[in-house]
């Protein structure tokens, strides 16, 4: 491999690991768990990104070679490894949001707006882990990662104004959960 | 009241993997050049000459220093992923028939690091941990549970009978210290059916009056949940 390959990878790498580092985290609620699966996301997308690069040598020597949305691909890798690691664990905290039953408690905005303001930074990591999967990825990706809806629409395979819709549920749902901690 | 809630959860921008862990990983990856990271650690560069042959050497001792160093560290310690890394690159030589044996010692490892972790009360660094013993803890099930039922490795089989004695020991004591570790009833299944195997297995040998005594002792610690007395009593009937 190249060390042009090596460079531009590297570039990928730099402008990631914490963005996919914190996606991991923010699921997983731990270090270590989250350094182990983060270093396999990359090493997969470095594996991935080889072979890309040698099938497109084949095709054409003059063809620049680069891996299309790096950003997708490796959330993609990082999320599949999330599930494979509870799934070995043998529970099953990953609920699309589809089929998460949704017992929103309505409190009063009063009770809300005091347990909001109480709650620390860690109590929000925690309800936030215990959110259906797609409303963590839609708060992470919106609201951590500051990405445009358009961006986290192509991440989901959704329309924008799905995503819209999804997020406005997933932080009611985070809002409600929170105040009856 | 969004506004609130949505600063709140910009608040986790502040989760950052550690520097030191961004650039080995980089390196491990992409190789030993790589080291430097304009974003990480831009002073590293400074530190590692990697062109000299002395600096090389004095870099690869501050390596080895900072793994002898890593061996005594705890979940949410800066060095405990390098004291993974090590533990599974030792378990990579380790042969089939001993690997459950290493899988449990080193769950009781992780129940040491926890009740490490109380002794110092640092409560912030018990889910983490926590989270890494469940981990082994499911692995460890895996193997016991494919173990064949009619394994004649009795070498194996009684190093697997103390590692597990040893883990439940450690687990009692973790729990006498209100640590509520979770998520071990299949293991405890696993362990069960260890036991039940190993007194079946007792059972078709001829046995002195005081080993069937013993043996009798280990079918009642079995039937009060007390795995750890009744893979004591096994362990006696050993050869």
């Amino acid at each position: 491999m190249s060390d042009s390959s090596r460079k531009q990878f590297a570039n990928i790498y730099d402008r990631y690991i914490d963005k996919i580092y914190r996606f991991i985290f923010l699921k997983v609620g731990s270090q270590e768990i989250a350094e182990d699966l983060c270093s396999e996301t990359f090493l997969r997308g470095w594996e991935a990104y080889e072979m890309k690069n040698e099938k497109l040598k084949m095709k054409n020597d003059n063809l620049k070679s680069k891996i299309e949305n790096p950003g997708a691909f490796l959330y993609a890798v990082a999320h599949n490894l999330v599930v494979d690691y509870y799934r070995k664990k043998g529970r099953e905290p990953i609920v699309m949001a589809e089929f998460a039953s949704e017992e929103i408690i309505d409190p009063s905005q009063d009770i809300a707006e005091t347990a909001l303001l109480n709650a620390d930074v860690d109590a929000v990591r925690q309800v936030l882990q215990d959110l259906p999967d797609d409303y963590q990825n839609v708060i992470i990706w919106r609201h951590i990662d500051g990405l445009d809806f358009a961006e986290i629409a192509e991440l989901m395979g959704r329309t924008e104004e799905a995503v819209r819709v999804l997020l406005h549920r997933a932080l009611k749902v985070l809002r409600s959960k929170l105040a009856s901690c | 009241m969004v506004q609130n809630l949505i600063s709140k959860i910009e608040e986790l921008k502040d989760v950052k993997p550690r520097p030191e862990w961004v650039v080995l990983t980089k390196a491990k990856i992409l190789g030993p050049e790589y080291i430097s990271s304009e974003n990480h650690s831009p002073h590293l560069w400074g530190i590692f000459g990697w062109r000299s042959i002395t600096a090389m050497s004095v870099s690869m001792a501050v390596l080895l220093g900072v793994f002898i160093g890593a061996q005594n560290a705890l979940p949410g310690d800066p060095l405990y992923s390098l004291k993974r890394m090590a533990e599974k690159g030792q378990s990579a030589f380790v042969s089939a028939s001993e690997k459950p044996k290493a899988n449990i010692e080193l769950a009781s490892k992780r129940l040491e690091e926890l009740g490490q972790i109380a002794k110092n009360n640092q409560s912030r660094r018990l889910a983490p941990a926590i989270s890494e013993f469940q981990t082994n803890v499911a692995s460890l099930t895996k193997d016991l549970t494919a173990m064949s039922s009619t394994s004649s490795d009795m070498t194996a089989v009684k190093g697997i009978v103390q590692a597990a004695k040893q883990l439940e020991e450690n687990k009692r004591r973790v729990e006498a210290m209100g640590i509520v570790v979770g998520g071990t009833d299949e293991f405890d299944n696993a362990i069960l059916k260890l036991v039940e195997r190993e007194i079946s297995a007792m059972t078709v040998n001829d046995l002195t009056e005081n080993q069937q005594k013993t043996l009798e002792q280990a079918r009642e610690d079995l039937k009060a949940g007390d795995y750890s007395s009744a893979l004591e009593k096994i362990l006696l009937m050993m050869p």
